[in-house]
């Protein structure tokens, strides 16, 4: 039987139990991997070394866990910070490579090509929307969330997302369906 | 929010694990030690100390740091042996105890 989130949590801090943790990571790792594959432009490397620090903060950190919210809003909180800390570390700008592939085409690692667009097309976006708009499909976050954990005002957070879908739109037009 | 970009953002492809948890996994730090292993390193550091003061200091610990000496200088009375003895019996069985909560988490 799977134990939910709250019970996995409630054994590590309790026991330290290490299997319980792995269950988490390998609950939530794609939904944290693919929001530090959308923040680094599809850096598939830097994600993942950036996604492993988020964990290994979210271990450090569970004691702190009051699940106020869900595990895996905490967790995209955290590969957030780790993912800025990192910009503020290391502020070398992405390169924009914004050539959009063919829609029918798929990648030969079994990733869709749309996927890997988007994640270029994203590299060009303003930080603030870049991560507003990621964190919006990463947990199904709200507006709310996601201005608790930019700390912006949510009327920002708002017209970010608007301002990056409308960029978005533009710039993956090959990706819209034709109209019937 | 329901246009394409919003359909095709939403129907995300799943990343495989691929060994990621295991990796995580091997960078978690050392355990720590729980709070069992730490009460029962404070008993028996407690325990040694208290034997080492009762030893040195009570009349019943001179007699045995009398009847080890005899026994070390080969000029031991029976006596003095039974209460070694009693002593070192008393040392292992503690130990005995103690060790298995110490070493087991």
């Amino acid at each position: 039987m799977d134990l939910d989130d709250a019970a996995l949590v409630a054994r590590v801090v309790a026991n330290d139990d290490r299997h319980a943790f792995s269950q988490l990571v390998r609950r939530h790792q794609s939904m944290v991997r693919g929001h530090l594959r959308r923040l680094t432009g599809g850096d598939e490397h830097l994600a993942d070394d950036l996604a492993q620090e988020a964990f290994l903060r979210g271990y450090r950190g569970i004691g702190g866990f009051r699940g106020q919210a869900k595990f895996s809003s905490w967790m995209v909180r955290i590969a957030t910070n780790v993912y800025l800390s990192h910009r503020r570390r290391h502020a070398v700008p992405y390169a924009c490579e914004t050539d959009i592939a063919d829609p029918t085409a798929e990648s030969a690692a079994g990733r869709s090509v749309f996927r890997h667009d988007l994640e270029r097309a994203m590299t060009t976006l303003p930080e603030t929307e870049r991560i507003a708009l990621s964190l919006a499909y990463a947990d199904d976050a709200t507006h709310e969330d996601i201005a608790s954990i930019m700390q912006m005002p949510v009327g920002t957070v708002k017209s970010a997302i608007l301002r990056a879908k409308e960029k978005l739109r533009k710039k993956l037009r090959a990706w819209a369906p034709v109209p019937s | 929010m329901n246009d394409w970009l919003d359909e095709k953002m939403r129907d995300d492809v799943y990343i495989e694990d691929g060994g990621f948890a295991d990796r995580v996994l091997t960078r978690l730090p050392a355990p720590r030690r729980s709070r069992r292993r730490r009460r029962s390193t404070v008993l028996v550091l407690s325990s040694v100390l208290g034997a080492a003061l009762s030893l040195f200091v009570l009349p019943g610990g001179r007699a045995l740091t009398e009847a080890f000496r005899e026994v070390v200088t080969l000029s031991a009375d029976p006596s003095n042996v039974s209460i070694l003895s009693i002593a070192v019996l008393g040392l292992v069985v503690a130990g005995a105890v103690a060790l298995p909560r110490l070493i087991t988490r």
